[in-house]
């Protein structure tokens, strides 16, 4: 109730994981979503995530210690807001064990890979398997290759992502967080699945494409 | 360091050597000598080092198979080189000398490494042995002898022994090559392919300290004296099977062993392999090394690296191609371990290199800075502090369970932090004052961080907060109970300040505290309030639940806060001066006390540490030291002081001799004093020409000055 808005307050309430702050906080309280973001160290995990936020890329990005925590707001088409607190996870072998701190109680999680590295992508199959097992299970997954920009170097089909996808209920897609192709979808997409915005799983392949 | 004959005799094939420049074996020689290394061989110089560093490896291990003496007995004679030289050469801890005798005396040896760690009985045949190396003892306490720090004066150039050194590592080598860990087949391919062994032996004297197990022993303040001459029961008991066993060795077979003795071959066997690999992989990587000129000329290196011999961190260069390197001190130091000795440093002309042992890890200093050996030592313990802030000492289980583990892997991204904390050592007294910097403030300002600080620190239920500015102490909130370790304190601020990535946005990261509990970590928050200042909140909780959700609201309302009382704008302002980043300025403090701009004021530099609070404080670095020689001089001669006065209550069990309270010394560089008691320790450094009474007169009224200042200056 604390973040119902005078437009559409069936669709809120179906948010999941969202935390309802003191209803006199602001008119119109927007429901927050967090989002963690994991997978193996190096495949772009806060470039996407400073793309989306700051727009901004730095090709010489700083390794990730810990977990950095940003925060965003994402307008939908429906004329609904969601404001994203961004878990961007350290992908080190090290924080490993930590990680359930970090998806606890997440409504949604980004597992990504480098399409360039087939070993990322072996470790984002490991991610989603301990998401399975260890997070709430209506978490919302949403797969992300990532550097398409570097398609030459291309080691994982869009093919291999998708089926790997499907197979586990999981959203889809591709992004160069360098060019900034397909970043936002990523947020998008999850903040409309949430939302039980109905989106087609057609639409989210075709985001890929 | 004097030049032996040989050394003279040498140095154009040395340089040629130097210049060449691609290899990772040669490299130590070269570190410690500046390229003045003594080159014996003519052969083909990478394959002389790889199969050197065979050798080297191959002693790492304990030996676990004999080997024909046949083939042993050319390479020993090669090793040996001189004979006069390599009697000379011995200069070790009482437990080195049977080796050393047995490697001159051209005995092959395979098995006497690991039959002296099992038996207890005395051997007279080793004292006798001992006793033909006496002169070189001799030789070696003189050398041992000029490593303690010289009071003030320059860095105490070392008058060891010249020449005693090659021989010395000759015999290492030599017994490396006796030593036969190393298959033999990929031994004798090297052999026939490789010149004489020598070509990286460094000629240097070499000072071992030995902590002896013994009751007997009694330490002394210089212990590198005391263990030489040391009479060493265990080991001497060792060596009467010992005799035995040396001229059995080499028909010696594996089926002989007693089972229990498999597990030691098993992890010499593991040994072996990690240190093969680890030379493969320095023969195929040295190539890239191709900065080896200009890593050869840094003042200070440090190394860390496991007891089996891989590259964990390298403070210059690439660790991988410096993997044949850190084979080489592997050998080294376990080397002298399985004596059940510890190689404690060793002095090369203008470097010293010291040697601790942490955990599964070994750490080495290599420094040319003038730093005495405590400085050195305190500093690769922080090294090893910082690795356990990361990793806590969790790793220690993970080597424990394979001890050819790969600590790189875990210790990925953090390199800048380590980097950054042996660079602090060349401009930050904190380590050796085991106290933290403050930042000035005006203690109204100061009390309304503290209060924002500890409203934060309540608010997320954590255990302690620190509001940092650059690498100085704005506000600290710590229980009574239990106030933060000032070496914690240092390494957390040090990590926090060396990691980019919390700029970027707020952040929380697990830190371990190891000066409060090496086994677990704590959760930290990490949030940057201004940029441009380096105002950075740290909150820091042992209870992860709440802690993760509030943070983020709790910052934002200090932040607002602090910015409301003007602590921000004071801070910025304070840090906004690049040449001093908020530290005081010399110009600025009253004349009476020693203030006074460049030429007006014999005062230099000071440091001023208050051990109740467990802060210090010390001026911006100005003119007449804001050259790069005279920065770089600075801290080393502070070093040399403060091990001078502490010498006494370091030295362990030799403690009851009271430190220094007061030095004074002059050089051409400048005049120093020093004064320690128990409410406040003074270090200050004058110009060469000031006299003793006018130090004296300006410390106390600078003294007095600080105190009747202390609440701007010192955070409560």
């Amino acid at each position: 109730m604390g973040c119902a808005s005078s437009k559409a307050p069936t669709t809120r309430s179906d948010i999941r994981g969202v935390v309802r702050r003191e209803p006199e906080a602001g008119p119109a309280p927007v429901p927050r979503v967090k989002l963690v973001l994991l997978g193996d160290s190096g495949v772009g995990k806060s470039c996407l995530v400073l793309r989306y936020v700051r727009g901004q890329f730095d090709p010489n990005s700083k390794v990730t210690v810990g977990a950095a925590f940003m925060s965003h707001s994402v307008h939908l088409p429906d004329g609904t807001t969601v404001k994203f607190e961004i878990w961007d996870t350290a992908g080190q072998e090290r924080y490993a064990s930590l990680a359930p701190l970090y998806y606890r109680g997440a409504s949604a999680a980004a597992v990504v890979y480098d399409i360039t590295s087939k070993e990322s992508f072996q470790k984002a199959k490991h991610w989603v398997s301990e998401l399975q097992k260890n997070a709430s299970g209506d978490i919302v997954i949403i797969l992300v290759g990532n550097k398409t920009d570097l398609v030459e170097l291309r080691e994982v089909t869009p093919e291999d992502g998708q089926e790997y996808a499907s197979r586990n209920d999981m959203l889809f897609i591709e992004t160069s967080a360098k060019t900034a192709a397909n970043v936002s979808e990523i947020f998008e997409t999850v903040a409309k699945k949430l939302s039980g915005y109905q989106a087609p799983p057609a639409e989210v392949v075709s985001a890929t494409n | 360091m004097q030049a032996s004959g040989s050394d003279k005799a040498a140095a154009p094939q040395a340089n040629r050597r130097a210049s060449s420049a691609k290899r990772g074996a040669g490299d130590f020689a070269a570190l410690l000598e500046g390229g003045r290394a003594q080159q014996a061989g003519t052969g083909p110089l990478k394959p002389a080092v790889i199969a050197e560093l065979r050798r080297a490896a191959s002693s790492g291990g304990r030996s676990t198979h004999s080997q024909d003496s046949d083939s042993d007995q050319p390479a020993l004679q090669r090793t040996g080189g001189d004979p006069a030289q390599s009697a000379a050469g011995v200069s070790a801890g009482q437990t080195s000398d049977p080796y050393v005798d047995l490697f001159t005396s051209g005995e092959p040896a395979s098995e006497f490494t690991r039959s002296m760690e099992q038996s207890g009985q005395p051997d007279s045949g080793q004292e006798e042995l001992k006793q033909s190396a006496a002169p070189v003892q001799a030789q070696h306490t003189e050398a041992a002898g000029s490593e303690t720090p010289s009071d003030g004066a320059g860095t105490g150039a070392p008058h060891g022994s010249p020449g005693a050194a090659p021989s010395r590592f000759a015999s290492l080598a030599g017994l490396a090559d006796a030593l036969p860990a190393v298959d033999k087949l990929a031994k004798e391919q090297l052999e026939s392919s490789v010149g004489p062994p020598s070509a990286y032996l460094p000629p240097s004297d070499v000072s071992d300290r030995a902590e002896a197990p013994s009751p007997e022993e009694i330490p002394v303040s210089s212990s590198a004296l005391s263990t030489d001459e040391t009479p060493e029961p265990s080991s001497k008991a060792e060596s009467l099977s010992e005799g035995v066993s040396v001229g059995e060795a080499a028909s010696m077979s594996d089926f002989e062993m007693v089972e229990k003795e498999q597990a030691q071959v098993e992890r010499s066997r593991q040994t072996t392999a990690a240190l093969s690999q680890a030379v493969n992989e320095a023969a195929s990587t040295s190539g890239q090394n191709e900065s080896d000129e200009a890593w050869r000329r840094e003042r200070k290196h440090m190394f860390v690296l496991s007891n089996a011999g891989k590259p964990v961190f390298a403070a210059h260069g690439d660790e991988n191609a410096l993997a044949g390197f850190m084979a080489i001190i592997q050998a080294m130091m376990s080397f002298v371990q399985d004596k059940g000795d510890q190689l404690q440093s060793i002095r090369a002309g203008l470097h010293l290199v010291v040697f601790v042992e942490k955990g599964p890890f070994y750490l080495v200093a290599v420094s040319a800075t003038g730093e005495p050996e405590a400085a050195l030592k305190l500093q690769l313990e922080l090294l090893y502090g910082q690795i356990l802030s990361i990793l806590t000492n969790g790793v220690e289980k993970r080597f424990a369970h394979n001890p050819r583990y790969d600590a790189r892997g875990l210790l990925g991204g953090t390199y800048t932090v380590l980097r950054s904390l042996k660079d602090s050592f060349e401009t930050d007294p904190a380590a050796m004052l085991s106290a933290y910097l403050p930042l000035p403030l005006a203690s109204t300002l100061r009390h309304a961080a503290l209060t924002t600080l500890q409203a934060a620190v309540k608010g997320v239920n954590a255990t302690w907060g620190l509001l940092l500015a650059g690498d100085m102490v704005v506000a600290l909130a710590q229980p009574r109970a239990s106030p933060m370790h000032p070496l914690d304190l240092l390494l957390l601020s040090n990590f926090v300040r060396s990691t980019d990535s919390f700029r970027q946005s707020e952040s929380f990261s697990p830190v371990c505290l190891p000066y409060f509990q090496p086994a677990g970590h704590m959760h930290a928050y990490i949030n940057y309030l201004h940029q441009e200042a380096g105002l950075c909140l740290v909150l820091l909780s042992s209870q992860p639940e709440q802690f993760y959700t509030v943070c983020p609201e709790i910052a934002q309302a200090a932040q607002e806060q602090l910015a409301s009382t003007g602590v921000t704008e004071a801070v910025a302002a304070a840090m906004h001066d690049d040449a001093h980043r908020g530290r005081l300025h010399i110009a600025d403090l009253p004349k009476a006390a020693g203030g006074g701009s460049v030429g007006t004021t014999p005062l230099l530099h000071f440091l001023y540490k208050v051990p109740s609070r467990g802060q210090f404080i010390m001026p911006a670095i100005c003119a007449p030291l804001d050259t790069q020689s005279a920065r770089q001089a600075l801290m080393p001669a502070y070093a040399r002081v403060h091990a001078a006065m502490f010498r006494a209550s370091e030295g362990g069990a030799s403690a009851g001799l009271a430190p220094q309270r007061v030095h004074y010394s002059q050089d051409s560089e400048r005049t120093m004093l020093a004064y320690v008691s128990p409410e406040y320790e003074v270090y200050a450094v004058y110009d060469a020409l000031t006299d003793k009474q006018t130090a004296v007169q300006l410390c106390h009224k600078l003294g007095s000055y600080i105190k009747s200042q202390q609440t701007d200056l010192f955070v409560p």
